[in-house]
């Protein structure tokens, strides 16, 4: 399986694929860039403003129900952060022409060619005020509902806990700009179209298809809805990696009004998706030490000591870092964290058996095989990795996983420190009833 | 003997069969061309199910709250305490379980070694092995997984909405039970546990993936060798009968939330036990609740401009008529859950003096025809489905038919009929209300 990657101009990329082993096809259009400070408020507010309403679709109302009426056609956003990057866009999950007739009788419907026209719509043509401003009341609506989700963060507690995990040990990384309640506030209207004017105007546009539609089809339509596109500049991409190894073990505790506290440990690593071959040792780490049922925090932190329900580690394959993390007791805080970093100890002094590199060799094999089984994962595994230049091919991932050695392991834990350690205590202040 | 049915569909030119094994077990094979097969095996006994008529007396007997959840977590360990996890780790498969308020299900996911992964699966079920110690050790992993669960406000909502609607069904306590409930958990209770409610007759496994019958059959051949009686049927489960209307109007919980979450449920008292009356009407509801809620629906829309809701409710129609309970919840966020909840009301109000769309009838309609056929794409979706329809005496294929041939005046009529303000409750979860005093 292999996209073919199509420069319909110097701006204009197309990633194509035509599979028929699914009833749906996925097509998204996003611009990728550097990510600064500032972006983070900005392009999530932007996005939630874009989705509300269009030229040719004045309010939400009528652009969903014409999603609708694209027999079931989902829309959504995508705004996530890849190490120094981030990606902004939406995607649109359509029903295979084949499928329409079975829907309508009046079967044909060329969705490809819809769905192409309504993400230009959504990523093009925001609606915008006879000032070429977007509308004020959709922008003050958006900015409130934007600041209750940043307020609702605390609601999971589980969550917020690693979100500021990752803010206190990636201070000034891209990973921790977190929104703030003040900076959406700043916003108005004027200040977010000069926000979205900039970016469509100094960033490259990428078009992923993944479908049944035929190539000349899906050309074709890309030129016809975004033939037009010419940026004045394009941004280049960042590639910096931020592997460090920390000075000391930066400490937090907050104070929460819930049952349960919770652990979160962050670590610096020293790869990360950019780094060839050397990557796979990285995954096979992470699957050893956290991931999964058959890792060392699971069976050893839950199995065996009986402390939480779960306990796992996540590793971010485009900053190297990795967290690891477990909702507890609050007077096992202690226990908690040093079976944690007792295992990270025992993987540097060789404890790692045949039994446990057999088991993540072959979980990692079949997460990389199960990325063929869906439109939007084979979009988000080959585009993450092809907009960057790296290779996708899965055959040969998992050949470079399967290579990996007990030694290469060993010698990656030995440069795997903890950087940070956050406690969020549980003071449950209710009853259950 | 084993005997095998081929199922088709014209619609979307697909098959899958249905296994008779001579165990007892009916095993749905759905054979799809994908990497990954996934097959579930579901227990027709989950988390309400803890009163039960005994087979000997014919007296109703209870099980601690919990049971079914506790008995899922314990059938992972071993002959020698170790995990089974194991076993499919080895083979490149994942095993994993849930339990809710109807089943307790057993899935695995796999690349290769179906056949063998299959097998693991049903040995799995088949053979619980656990001791007194052991099952102590697991009431400290599942106390923490309650508490988890516990600082949820989510859940606790849900569950509020729950309590709200029913004053005694079983379906209003906690799936994995609570503190107390599983302390009582003996490995005596679970090992009857197992051998009243884990027989074939009451289990239905359902694949799909690339693999074929003759392959599937030899790994249930095995598995299942040695059973003493394939006929064995389960207890019956005894569920409160519970068709007064609701029991509470409003509820509400603290939990440290910044915006209130509110869950609004509407009872739903209906006393069919047709099963095929009962899977046409929750096509109809399915319909009915999308035409009311949906973000392509003005109600939702004009709340969310007036800065009524956060974002648009997330909704589910739940029904299990035979257990006694049928429901709709929907959840949001809202700082003023209360006017929300009365713009509700208003709403339906206006809606039954006006009717209902039948332009929106018609859309919502085929977003849901759409819906099913995009379905078909998920192995792990089928899996599920397959034995959710055996269970229930569905055929999986019927539903694209069944919404093909729902009319708008059956639809209105359930209108009418279940969205009454007497069967509707609110329950807010909210940081207003402290219960407790701090502690230091």
């Amino acid at each position: 399986m292999q996209y073919e990657i199509i420069n319909i101009s110097n701006s204009l990329t197309l990633y194509y694929l035509q599979t028929d082993k699914f009833k749906t096809a996925s097509f998204g259009a996003y611009f990728v860039r550097p990510m600064r400070q500032s972006d983070n408020p900005f392009k999530l507010l932007c996005l939630r403003v874009m989705k509300n309403a269009t030229e040719k679709y004045p309010n939400k109302l009528s652009l969903y129900r014409h999603a609708d009426n694209m027999f079931g056609t989902s829309i959504q956003s995508q705004s996530s952060t890849l190490g120094n990057n981030f990606i902004m866009g939406f995607d649109v999950n359509i029903l295979n022409d084949k499928y329409v007739k079975l829907v309508h009788d009046s079967g044909d419907a060329d969705l490809c060619d819809e769905a192409a026209a309504l993400l230009n719509q959504l990523l093009f043509h925001p609606k915008r005020t006879s000032e070429g401003l977007f509308d004020g009341k959709i922008v003050e609506k958006e900015k409130d509902k934007f600041i209750d989700i940043i307020k609702s963060q605390k609601n999971d507690t589980y969550s917020y806990a690693i979100s500021q995990a990752v803010k206190l040990m990636c201070k000034d990384e891209p990973v921790s700009y977190i929104p703030t309640e003040e900076a959406v506030q700043a916003i108005d209207a004027k200040l977010l179209t000069e926000y979205y004017d900039d970016i469509s105007n100094t960033s490259s546009l990428d078009i992923v298809y993944t479908g049944a539609t035929c190539r000349t089809a899906v050309i074709e339509s890309v030129k016809k809805h975004f033939g037009d596109f010419s940026p004045a500049i394009q941004t280049p991409l960042e590639y910096s990696k931020p592997y460090r190894i920390p000075d000391d073990i930066k400490r937090q505790e907050e104070n929460c009004d819930s049952m349960q506290s919770k652990l979160v440990i962050g670590f610096r690593t020293p790869f990360t998706i950019f780094d060839g071959d050397k990557y796979y040792i990285a995954i096979m780490f992470d699957q050893i030490f956290g991931s999964g049922s058959a890792s060392k925090l699971f069976l050893n932190v839950r199995e065996k000591l009986g402390l939480c329900y779960s306990c796992a580690s996540s590793y971010n394959a485009f900053n190297g870092n990795m967290v690891a993390h477990c909702a507890i007791s609050d007077y096992n805080r202690v226990k908690a964290e040093r079976e944690i970093l007792a295992q990270l100890y025992k993987m540097q002094n060789g404890e790692i058996s045949d039994f446990e590199i057999e088991c993540a060799k072959q979980t990692v094999a079949s997460a990389y095989n199960s990325i063929e089984d869906s439109p939007e994962s084979i979009e988000n595994y080959y585009f993450e990795r092809m907009v960057f230049g790296v290779d996708a091919d899965i055959e040969q991932s998992i050949a470079s996983a399967m290579a990996v050695t007990k030694e290469q392991i060993v010698e990656y834990a030995k440069r795997v420190f903890p950087d940070t350690v956050y406690f969020l205590h549980g003071v449950k202040n209710w009853s259950n009833e | 003997m084993t005997t095998i049915t081929e199922y088709k569909s014209d619609f979307i030119n697909e098959k899958y069969y249905k296994i008779e094994h001579e165990s007892g077990l009916d095993i749905y094979l759905y054979p799809k061309e994908r990497s990954v097969l996934y097959a579930l095996l579901s227990v027709n006994y989950g988390s309400a199910g803890s009163m039960y008529y005994s087979p000997q007396t014919g007296k109703i007997e209870k099980f601690p709250e919990g049971i079914a959840h506790f008995l899922e977590h314990k059938m992972f360990e071993d002959e020698n305490g170790g995990d089974k996890s194991d076993r499919f780790n080895e083979i490149g498969a994942y095993a994993n379980a849930y339990t809710s308020y109807s089943e307790t299900a057993y899935t695995v996911e796999c690349t290769k070694n179906a056949g063998t992964a299959i097998y693991e699966l049903l040995k799995l079920v088949r053979t619980p092995h656990f001791t007194e110690e052991s099952v102590a050790h697991e009431k400290y992993i599942i106390e923490q997984e309650i508490n988890t669960a516990d600082d949820d406000p989510y859940e606790a909502g849900y569950y509020a909405a729950l309590h709200a609607m029913y004053k005694y069904h079983s379906i209003k306590k906690k799936i994995a039970g609570n503190s107390s409930s599983i302390k009582k958990i003996t490995a005596e209770q679970l090992y009857l546990c197992h051998k009243l409610f884990y027989v074939p007759k009451n289990m239905k496994l359902g694949i799909c993936g690339d693999i074929d019958c003759q392959t599937v059959i030899k790994a249930a051949d095995e598995a299942m060798q040695g059973l003493s009686d394939s006929s064995a049927q389960p207890p019956k489960v005894y569920y409160p009968r519970e068709y007064s209307p609701i029991s509470k109007k409003q509820n509400s919980i603290y939990r440290p939330v910044s915006t209130p979450i509110f869950d609004i449920g509407i009872k739903i008292t209906d006393k069919t036990v047709d099963k095929q009356k009962n899977r046409r009407t929750t096509v109809a509801m399915n319909i009915l609740t999308s035409m009311l809620l949906s973000s392509s629906e003005p109600f939702c829309n004009l709340m969310y401009d007036k800065k009524l809701i956060v974002s648009s409710p997330q909704y589910e129609y739940v029904s299990y008529m035979e257990a006694g309970y049928s429901f709709v919840v929907f959840d949001g966020q809202s700082k003023k859950p209360e006017t929300f909840y009365k713009q509700f009301i208003l709403y339906l109000e206006k809606l039954k003096k006006k009717g209902l769309s039948h332009e929106s009838f018609e859309r919502t309609k085929r977003v849901y025809f759409a819906e099913n056929i995009k379905s078909f794409d998920s192995c792990d979706y089928i899996s599920s489905n397959l034995a959710f329809c055996a269970h229930n005496d569905f055929m999986l294929f019927d539903k694209a038919e069944l919404i093909a041939d729902i009319t708008f005046d059956e639809v209105s009529n359930l209108f009418y009929e279940i969205f009454d303000e007497k069967y509707i409750t609110l329950s807010v979860i909210n940081s207003f209300r402290k219960i407790d005093k701090r502690r230091k």
